[in-house]
């Protein structure tokens, strides 16, 4: 199919000057045939007649591929993008062998209900299609209870989410003895979700899992799906604990794809600052969608979503919204009309009429946050405009995938924020087009995931001494003993708690405590913050933004959790200031490409000292407050880069002016915390820095990136891992920066400071990472009195 | 990670955490790493701190038996007649936790009535390496008897026991059951400030416990006895299952009483009359008819909708038009307006039934209004009709 309207949009861009000086760089991916394979051999009847109703008369090569492996027995990882028939390629498989298998079961482990309930109409139709006797049942917080016995009952294949999987089946895990027994296939969609604390403890999630099938004789074979990132064989490793096949090689067909990277025009060159997002993208999609394409924009909140929506309307009617218009606006209020904006929080029938809408073409357009990302069906759109980079490649992949079809041209635009993520996704095309760098990270072993877990563990099943899981757990349950919730007797650890474990461990958010936000003129909650954040953000006297509003913080109260706010017409903002103390409690030294680096645990202490008033767009300080708050403290584990002793990074460090070491390492963490999330797969807010210039510890100057979870999630392993690509990444974005001094796009604001900042950076950096590495081996580092010191004084 | 590497490793960190680090309370007590910690000990000390009224049966599991006056003098009509009183057991269950696999059963007491005497035997898990032989004493004392009497016992004992059963490769057998929560509710509910067993002793039994353990402390109470090795409240404890067990039969032999129409026991007439109909004793007829005298209107209804069963449409037209017409109830009369609109085919008297109860109905008000609306349209047209006809 020809979409005349937007091979006509892409002309009017390219020949559009204005437009084209901003496009950093314009990707055409060519359109690719379908690679095919025969149905299998052994399917008949009731399946051949579901892939028929779907019109699939033979197989894309990728599917015939996981067809093979699943029914084999294996594990399999399938790698697919968006609209490649990832779902049938698992499906397809398990209901062949339910067929052969009577008492055969699958659970689906979904992210967001919203997937599941998906899924299950998909199941539902292909039974209804095929005749075939698989009730698929989603069992989560929203099914009935009367429905939930059903499922336990009749449910060969139970959809769910890894937080119900934790805390409503497992441990009651009697009451699902027929369908654990059978338990033949585990899937798990959207692997790539899992990662960082989610994934730590979807790990051990599984870990559970599997000890429980085996008591009832089940082990199950799992198939995990993940968009496009660079490690998904090695995460799937990591969460099932298990080898799992590779598939990927997508045989879908796929039409000719443009994909611009957009960086809006600098206003100010030497602050580097950039037109914003928000009316760049409305322009764009205004501009496609007067041009009859199919467009779908995601932004990266809620309130922005809302806002381009409102904006593109505006600009499709020529006028302010609601106005009334002469008979000749009827066309025009009507093209308006056909934009939507959609994002959480939108009840199921209104999301169902949105995406109806899409795929039936009464709507045109969708403004969109990352709801819209994950695999939900909305048809084929032309082109997908990015207000923002999403914060991951995969994300970004995703959501540029929400644009294409099987034939036809599509476009994808992503417009850079100044950000310096963006600025540097918008520079290094290579990332984006060639190989995904980003890594999924996990850590199961995190102390805190690894305890709260193992209570969940033994109230689902006593460990006996002397089998392999006991010795492993060994040391945590002797800890749990000491606690008082695990009782050893004859040869095994039993629970003894009164309390229902699962119930107080939540799988995805670090901080059970929040502090809600509450707007003092009517009481009204307005959000909530996790505790460690509102410390620096919270505290009284701040400017807190919410929803494109100002308020003042008036009132704090860690004990209730609560803080008061109250709207606010300053012209300022504030900026905390923490004096963060790190003790390494104890490390391995080890030599990676550019640098010698400490690996280990750590404690941080952050206490909160006081913030500053700055203005807004002038950034002159203009007034000063104190905070007084208790420290926060936090165990975890952190990579510690060494300035010092005879390595490339101790000399071009020792070749700066002593005034311009602590600003340098304060530049770096914030380059690194920047940059390392686009190869780390996580965001901004998961890592903290903290520069030493003379650190007591390691003897030497250094500069700390760690997890900002507790007992860290895998990112100071990934750190060290990528060190090298980051660091010359962290290079790349000053040098390739187009500002003057030094900006918020790399090494942070300019406020006054000398105006060689970034020239020293730069130099520093150059030095630095010219030397070839020295590679060695790992050195344990014994933490040294400090240490003693830091542990006792908590 | 090597696993031995991996194990020193989270060793470091619980012991960064043992320092006082962290999320965790301060840890106090440190030596003990033996695993088998300051709790309970051998099996012999056991024996010596349960003293002589138990019997040991295996390694962590004892039993003690008592034989009580059975407070059960005439059969009880609750009871199917099929099962002779000899095989009801009465039964209850002590556990650590609600739900879930982790809570566990860890006594269980089971009377039975022999001859004018109750025989009352319990069986206590000291520690839960015994299960096993637990639940197979459970399952030996379960297979005496035919019918089970408990409270509540249907959604909570019954399903821990079923789940213990089959966690231990074993599958429970309960043929009958009889929850005395349900009719204890009929009878009570609308007396007493709620239907939990203490209350009902209380409120009805007329029985004062005098010091007793809350249902709520139990877990913690076994717990305690766990780490220390002392018995502590747990005494408390079996005596609470103990009286728990007495009271169910006590309770049986007080239903039997309101059923039989003792005056001595207070009752809702509206649950007497259901249970007894529920029994197909017409009896409860009685009851119903003296409850709406009493000027109980849910007897009334219960009164109609029983009377329009049987067919007994005299009295039960009498009845509704008593209720709409002295009380203004507004199902009496849509039952009324039924009645001629199906039975008479009358519907000029449907209609002047359910007249009286227009005012204040709307449309996309409650159910009953648009029940009430749509009846009256159809009535009109009925009526519209059958004037039509010659």
């Amino acid at each position: 199919m020809v979409r005349p309207s937007l091979r006509a949009a892409l002309a009017e861009l390219r020949s559009d000057r204005s437009f084209m000086r901003n496009v950093a760089h314009w990707e055409v991916v060519p359109a690719r045939a379908g690679e095919y394979a025969p149905f299998p051999a052994e399917l008949d009847g009731g399946l051949l007649r579901v892939l028929r109703a779907r019109g699939v008369e033979r197989l894309y090569r990728h599917q015939a591929d996981a067809y093979r492996c699943v029914r084999a027995g294996g594990n399999a990882v399938l790698v697919t993008p968006t609209a490649s028939g990832k779902t049938l390629a698992y499906n397809l498989p398990i209901l062949a062998r339910f067929l052969r298998d009577a008492d055969a079961t699958a659970l689906y482990l979904f992210p967001t209900k919203a997937l599941a309930r998906d899924q299950q109409a998909e199941l539902d139709a292909m039974a209804q299609d095929g005749g075939l006797p698989v009730p698929a049942c989603a069992y989560d917080g929203d099914t009935p209870a009367a429905a939930r016995a059903a499922a336990r009952e009749r449910g060969r294949i139970i959809i769910t989410n890894p937080d119900m999987l934790h805390a409503g089946i497992l441990p009651h895990h009697p009451k699902w003895s027929q369908f654990l027994a059978g338990l033949r296939y585990v899937v798990i969609d959207e692997l790539h979700v899992y990662r960082g604390v989610f994934g730590s403890h979807l790990a051990n999630v599984i870990r559970r899992l599997k000890r429980i099938a085996a008591f009832y004789g089940a082990r199950p074979s799992f198939v995990c799906c993940s968009a496009t990132i660079g490690n998904p064989q090695q995460l799937a490793g990591r969460i099932i604990e298990e080898d799992a096949v590779l598939i990927d090689g997508d045989g879908a067909p796929a039409g000719e794809r443009h994909f611009l990277l957009y960086n809006p025009p600098l206003l100010d060159a030497q602050r580097g600052i950039r037109r914003s997002v928000v009316h760049e993208a409305h322009a764009i999609a205004a501009r496609l969608l007067r041009r009859r394409v199919k467009t779908i924009v995601f932004a990266r909140s809620r309130s922005r979503a809302e806002l381009i929506a409102a904006y593109v309307r505006q600009s499709l009617t020529g006028g302010s919204p609601g106005e009334a218009g002469a008979s000749d606006r009827a066309g025009a209020s009507d093209r308006a009309g056909a934009v939507a904006s959609y994002r959480g929080g939108y009840l199921p029938h209104e999301r169902r009429r949105i995406e109806r809408g899409l795929r039936d073409g009464s709507l045109r357009g969708v403004v969109s946050t990352n709801a819209l990302e994950l695999g939900i069906d909305v048809g084929g759109l032309d082109a997908s405009v990015m207000a923002g980079f999403p914060g991951t490649i995969a994300s970004c992949w995703q959501q540029a995938g929400r644009a294409g079809r099987a034939r036809g041209v599509s476009l994808s635009i992503l417009i850079a924020s100044p950000a310096p993520i963006d600025q540097f996704v918008v520079r290094h095309p290579e990332y984006l087009f060639t190989a995904s760098p980003e890594s999924g990270r996990v850590d199961p072993d995190n102390v805190y995931v690894l305890l709260d877990q193992l209570k969940c563990a033994v109230f689902e099943l006593p460990y006996r001494d002397g089998a392999a899981e006991t010795a492993h757990a060994g040391e945590a349950l002797r800890y749990l003993q000491e606690q008082g919730v695990v009782h050893h007797a004859g040869g095994a650890w039993y629970w003894s708690d009164r309390a229902y474990p699962a119930e107080h461990v939540s799988l995805r958010t670090a901080a059970a405590e929040h502090v809600v936000i509450v707007d003092a003129a009517g009481g009204r909650v307005i959000g909530q913050m996790d505790r460690v954040s509102a410390k620096t953000l919270l505290h009284e006297g701040a400017v807190y933004l919410h929803g494109g509003e100002r308020y003042r913080v008036e009132r704090l109260d860690l004990e209730e959790r609560s803080c008061t706010v109250a709207r606010s017409l300053g012209d300022y903002f504030t900026e905390a200031v923490a004096r963060t103390d790190i003790r390494l409690l104890h490390g391995e030294e080890e030599t990676r490409a550019a640098c010698r680096l400490v690996l280990g645990d750590i404690l941080v202490r952050m206490q909160p000292t006081g913030f500053r008033k700055i203005r807004y767009h002038t950034h002159e300080r203009i007034g000063r407050g104190g905070i007084h708050l208790p420290a926060e403290e936090m165990h975890t584990r952190a990579a510690a880069i060494l300035f010092g002793g005879d390595t490339a990074a101790g000399q071009s460090f020792r070749a700066l002016a002593d005034r311009q070491r602590p600003a340098v390492l304060s530049r770096l963490g914030h380059l690194i915390r920047n940059v390392a999330p686009v190869f780390l797969l996580c965001d901004v807010r998961d890592l903290g820095v903290a520069q030493r210039v003379r650190d007591p510890d390691l003897g030497a100057p250094a500069l700390y990136l760690y997890d900002a979870y507790p007992g860290g999630s895998g990112l100071a392993e990934g750190f060290r891992d990528d060190a090298d690509r980051i660091l010359r990444g962290c290079r790349d974005l000053v040098a390739g920066c187009a500002c003057a001094w030094g900006c918020p796009s790399c090494i942070g604001p300019f406020e006054g400071r000398g105006r060689d900042a970034k020239e020293s950076m730069l130099g520093f950096l150059d030095r630095w990472l010219a030397a070839e590495p020295v590679p060695g081996k790992p050195v344990p580092v014994e933490a040294g009195p400090a240490l003693a010191a830091a542990a006792v004084a908590t | 990670m090597t696993t031995g590497s991996l194990r020193d490793t989270i060793r470091r960190r619980l012991d960064y955490l043992r320092a006082g680090g962290g999320r965790f309370a301060p840890f106090v007590d440190g030596d003990d790493r033996d695993g088998a910690g300051g709790g309970m000990g051998a099996d012999d000390d056991l024996q010596a701190l349960l003293g002589a009224d138990w019997q040991r049966l295996a390694p962590y599991v004892y039993r003690r038996t008592a034989i009580v006056p059975s407070p059960i003098t005439a059969r009880p009509r609750l009871l199917p007649a099929s099962v002779p009183i000899e095989r009801c057991g009465f039964f209850d269950t002590e556990t650590t936790g609600l739900a879930g696999a982790g809570a566990v059963i860890f006594l269980f007491g089971i009377a039975a009535v022999r001859g004018g005497r109750m025989v009352v035997e319990q069986v206590f898990l000291g520690d839960f390496p015994g299960e096993t032989a637990f639940l197979e004493h459970v399952e030996r004392l379960l297979a005496e008897h035919r019918l089970f009497v408990s409270f509540n016992g249907k959604s909570f004992d019954k399903t821990i026991l079923t789940e213990r059963f089959l966690l231990d490769g074993r599958s429970l057998s309960m043929p009958e059951h009889l929850d005395l929560l349900y009719p204890s509710r009929r009878l009570w509910a609308s007396l007493t400030a709620n239907c939990r067993l203490k209350t009902l002793e209380e409120a009805i039994l007329g029985i004062d416990r005098g010091e007793d353990v809350d249902g709520f402390e139990v877990p913690d109470i076994y717990f305690e006895f766990l780490r220390s090795g002392e018995l502590g409240r747990l005494p408390m404890v079996f005596d609470h299952n103990f009286r728990d067990v007495i009271t169910l039969a006590r309770l049986l032999a007080t239903i039997e009483q309101a059923l039989a129409g003792d005056d001595a026991v207070p009752v809702d007439p509206h649950g007497v009359g259901h249970l007894l109909l529920g029994q197909g004793d017409r009896c409860g007829l009685d009851h119903l008819r003296r409850g709406y005298a009493g000027g109980r209107l849910t007897c009334g209804a219960a009164l109609g909708g029983e009377l329009k069963r049987s067919g007994a449409w005299r009295e039960a037209v009498e009845l509704w038009r008593d209720m709409a017409a002295r009380h203004r109830d507004r199902g009496a009369a849509v039952e009324l307006a039924k009645y001629y609109e199906h039975r008479v085919k009358d519907y000029d008297a449907a209609l002047a039934c359910v007249k009286p109860f227009f005012g204040g109905v709307r449309k996309g008000g409650s159910v009953h209004d648009g029940d009430l609306l749509r009846r009256v349209a159809r009535l009109r047209r009925k009526q519209a009709a059958a004037a039509d006809r010659p």
